[in-house]
């Protein structure tokens, strides 16, 4: 157990050095400054401005004191909006930033996961009948049709025709407020779990461990819940790293959509203003986020595959 | 000997696998019904904008949210263009993305990915490492990104989009020739004493067409959505040009006017559709089991 957290681990962290060395460069790599831009400042304000910032520093200091910033959890200051932590930026005292997007994120995974497992399973337990077939084809119309096409249209018939919920804010982050944009993003990666359930428990019936559960006569009931749950949900487990990824991207589209002050509004922010080191940070917390993920669901996946321990 | 036997024996050569694959493919007619469709359209998108008396960038404010009709099939817009030609000039556009970007996606992937499977060794674990970091950064932050730091084209918001799609095909390709790698053929031709370029060009790669075909046919509406997010940002192409991603941002904030989001949405909903209905077609067609 321990063994293989340190082996996880041990590949977990050159590949977060090596994405930060890679979009640092990148950004610094740029001809121009951050602050060329703007209306034609003077050389020595120029030069007082690229010094507060350590800019007028040799690449490799500027990045060692980068890396000695991120490994004490401070992902630097803002260009644009002055004096501001990148971090407080994306972790506000009040609702904004990563909490908006986190929120989004979660409330969809919670339906997401169970409500997909559950769907799967029991149209796959029913292969070929009418509500297996219209789970399947509405699968293949859901994950064909991205976010951008279903939540304006849902905004358009339910807020904007309709008229029982707001079409888009935060307001105080209620029940109306979250009900569109947590569908929206739920329906994008539903299909997703949906397919990976049915498919998978189709095969977990198959298997000659499940046949002998039959043939000693056990109840359908036991079969399917003291022995298919499990490896039916293995493939679905290991699904769970790259969706988180989809996810949090997924919110961050949704939130732009439905105009929720998250994540998403402060990338353009970013990116509008062009705030390197903004977006610099922002994409590196999102890879920290989906390496942490994917690092859970494989300590995860130990405890459930009996094949890793050996 | 019955006649339907001595056929056969006369008949010099069999249907080949190319042949197969296009009768099985035929044969589907959701598959079929689509490709046609996109064939359609995609002319639709080349034609209208030629044929049409509007033209998609003259602002008429006289015309401004007219409802869909006679004069305008799919209504106007709130400069007063019709939405009509807006929609195919965005589909254009945003086919030319998808395309391109397609393209250079199976360049790099099917390039990269049939060097790593075909080095094996230490190569193919670096070049894999490298797969694998990338796979760590979340695209939307990255692609923003890339067009903060080098500013918004056409060319780079594909790029962009390209960069970060390759990955996956570049891994289905190294699987695919990692077991093609021990073949006969192939030693055959190594102990032939043809170098490894030449057995990657000639034998390596055509052997992959039939998946990659497969798995470009899912890489295009992934890149039409890829992109329409971007415009959704408002990163990608600028006005007056569009495209349809722009097209449904700008009807997403213009909800009185339902025309502007609904057409638009509904063409690249029936479009990616239609796609997912070709490449499950494909499959089917070039992956019989």
């Amino acid at each position: 157990m321990i063994n293989f957290i340190i082996k996880r681990l041990l590949i977990a962290i050159p590949t977060m050095f090596s994405i930060v060395l890679l979009v640092f460069l990148l950004v610094h790599a740029t001809p121009g400054n951050p602050f060329d831009s703007e209306k034609a400042l003077s050389p020595e304000v120029m030069k007082q401005l690229l010094h507060q910032y350590h800019l007028d520093l040799p690449l490799w200091k500027q990045f060692f004191l980068y890396v000695n910033d991120l490994l004490h959890g401070n992902l630097g200051v803002s260009y644009k909006f002055i004096g501001q932590s990148i971090n407080s930026l994306i972790f506000p005292d009040n609702m904004g930033g990563f909490w908006v997007t986190l929120r989004l994120a979660s409330y969809s995974m919670v339906i997401t996961v169970p409500l997909g497992i559950v769907i799967g399973c029991y149209s796959g337990l029913n292969r070929n009948s009418w509500f297996d077939r219209i789970i399947v084809a509405s699968n293949m119309i859901f994950s064909a049709i991205p976010t951008i096409v279903t939540g304006p249209l849902m905004v358009l018939i339910f807020a904007v025709t309709m008229g029982v919920l707001p079409a888009s804010g935060w307001g105080d982050g209620g029940f109306q407020n979250l009900c569109l944009p947590v569908l929206a993003l739920t329906l994008a990666y539903l299909p997703t779990v949906t397919v990976v359930t049915r498919g998978s428990i189709i095969d977990v019936l198959n298997s000659n461990f499940i046949r002998t559960a039959r043939s000693k006569g056990l109840p359908t009931s036991k079969i399917i819940f003291k022995h298919a749950i499990r490896p039916t949900l293995i493939p679905v487990l290991s699904l769970l790293g790259p969706m988180f990824a989809g996810v949090l991207v997924g919110a961050i589209v949704t939130e732009q959509v439905f105009a929720l002050p998250g994540l998403g509004i402060l990338t353009t922010n970013g990116a509008t203003n062009r705030d390197y080191n903004l977006v610099l940070g922002i994409t590196i917390f999102g890879s920290f986020l989906m390496i942490i993920f994917n690092f859970l669901v494989d300590i995860v996946y130990f405890f459930l595959d009996p094949k890793i321990k050996q | 000997m019955s006649s339907a036997v001595s056929e056969v024996l006369k008949s010099p050569k069999t249907n080949g696998f190319w042949q197969g694959a296009f009768i099985r493919f035929s044969h589907n007619r959701l598959s079929m019904v689509s490709l046609v469709f996109i064939l359609l359209l995609a002319f639709l998108c080349i034609v209208v904008p030629f044929l049409s008396s509007y033209n998609y960038a003259t602002p008429d404010f006289a015309n401004s949210l007219v409802s869909p009709g006679m004069t305008h099939f799919f209504g106007s817009d709130g400069l007063g263009r019709d939405l009509f030609v807006r929609s195919f000039i965005g589909g254009r556009i945003t086919f030319e993305i998808a395309f391109a970007a397609t393209l250079v996606v199976l360049l790099i992937g099917v390039l990269y990915g049939s060097i790593a499977g075909f080095m094996g060794g230490y190569i193919d674990a670096i070049m894999m490492r490298v797969v694998d970091i990338l796979y760590g950064i979340p695209f939307l932050f990255f692609s923003i990104l890339l067009l903060t730091l080098f500013g918004q084209s056409l060319i780079l918001s594909f790029v962009a989009v390209a960069a970060i799609s390759w990955l996956d095909m570049a891994r289905v390709v190294r699987g695919q020739t990692l077991s093609l790698r021990h073949k006969e053929f192939v030693e055959a031709a190594h102990v032939c004493g043809v170098g490894n370029w030449q057995i990657i060009i000639r034998h390596i790669i055509p052997n992959l067409i039939g998946v990659v075909i497969v798995y470009a046919a899912l890489v295009v509406p992934n890149m039409i959505v890829l992109s329409a997010v971007l415009s959704f940002f408002g990163l990608g192409v600028m006005e007056p040009m569009t495209s349809w991603g722009l097209l449904i941002s700008d009807g997403s904030q213009n909800m009185n006017s339902w025309w502007l989001l609904l057409f638009p949405a509904l063409l690249m909903t029936s479009t990616l559709l239609a796609f997912a209905f070709v490449a499950n077609g494909l499959r089917d067609a070039l992956d019989p089991r």
